[in-house]
């Protein structure tokens, strides 16, 4: 069934505002069943950083996150919507919790929906200065 | 083969302006190293950047106007072939487009082959690109470009 880009438009601000308000339950529920989610980057620095399939898969990869980051700030400031998917770009500041470090990167998200809820997720930044930000130090070449 | 005249004509919708258009012949002449093509969708006011260190990789920071990003693009096109783009999906609404590609690279010199994943995001105003920002994983393309495992 088509989905109108009310529709996904709608899905979106709900997965943005609960992930604003750190409202994780709220979230969680947007997510599909089936979802397929990639956050690219280096595993070795982000342990919940690769594809995931499937919601129990996406909640660990969240509760890891959790785990190691808190969410400081999510400004979306482009966002184009056109049937089931939709592309935004954001300004994204992560506290370290280990450190108190704040991370502030630039990302892209890439998102589908199906059945009122988010099906496909894919995050790209630019990783390597993630990395540097997250290790507090320039990465030896 | 870099090529720096174009003789493909400029295709009709793009040329009005329609953005899914304009960013698939952009693609198209990009598959085809059709460098002049590329550059001849670039407003004069354009404003680039490909979110990466540029102390590591050519054509990304930022650079704004036609001149600059000419020389930034040529900068790539000069150290790679293009040997495949494939995008997945274009997603498209008014002037604006973003989508994701699958690209593998050729170094000219050396002949090594990068493979990475970028997400491009565009604007288009009479049928030429006035800004594009891109993303890719940057630390696995530096591990691919440079064939060593990043220590830390």
């Amino acid at each position: 069934m088509r989905v109108s880009e009310g529709e996904t438009r709608e899905i979106l601000a709900a997965l943005f505002n609960a992930y604003r308000r750190r409202d994780f339950d709220g979230f969680v529920a947007l997510l599909h069943d089936d979802i397929d989610w990639i956050i690219h980057g280096p595993i070795e620095v982000f342990s919940f950083a690769g594809l995931r399939r499937g919601r129990p898969a996406v909640l660990q990869a969240l509760a890891v996150m959790g785990l190691s980051y808190s969410l400081h700030s999510y400004e979306p400031d482009f966002t184009i919507v056109e049937d089931d998917r939709a592309a935004v770009m954001a300004d994204i500041s992560l506290t370290q919790l280990a450190t108190g470090r704040l991370l502030r990167f630039r990302a892209a998200n890439l998102i589908r929906v199906a059945g009122g809820k988010v099906i496909e997720f894919r995050e790209f930044a630019d990783s390597f200065d993630q990395a540097e930000q997250a290790l507090g130090r320039l990465i030896e070449l | 083969m870099l090529r720096l005249v174009t003789d493909t004509p400029i295709d009709d919708r793009a040329a009005a302006g329609d953005v899914r258009a304009v960013i698939a012949d952009m693609q198209d002449a990009y598959r085809k190293g059709d460098f002049a093509r590329i550059a001849a969708r670039f407003a004069d006011d354009i404003d680039w950047l490909f979110q990466a260190p540029s102390s590591i990789f050519p054509a990304v920071g930022r650079c704004r106007g036609r001149a600059a990003v000419r020389c930034t693009f040529a900068a790539l096109v000069v150290r790679y072939h293009v040997e495949s783009l494939v995008t997945d999906h274009v997603i498209a609404e008014g002037d604006r487009g973003a989508g994701v590609a699958d690209v593998v690279l050729v170094e000219r010199d050396g002949g090594r082959t990068i493979r990475c994943r970028i997400a491009s995001f565009f604007r288009v105003q009479n049928g030429l690109l006035t800004h594009y920002r891109g993303f890719t994983d940057s630390f696995d393309t530096r591990e691919r470009e440079s064939a060593t495992i990043l220590r830390f």
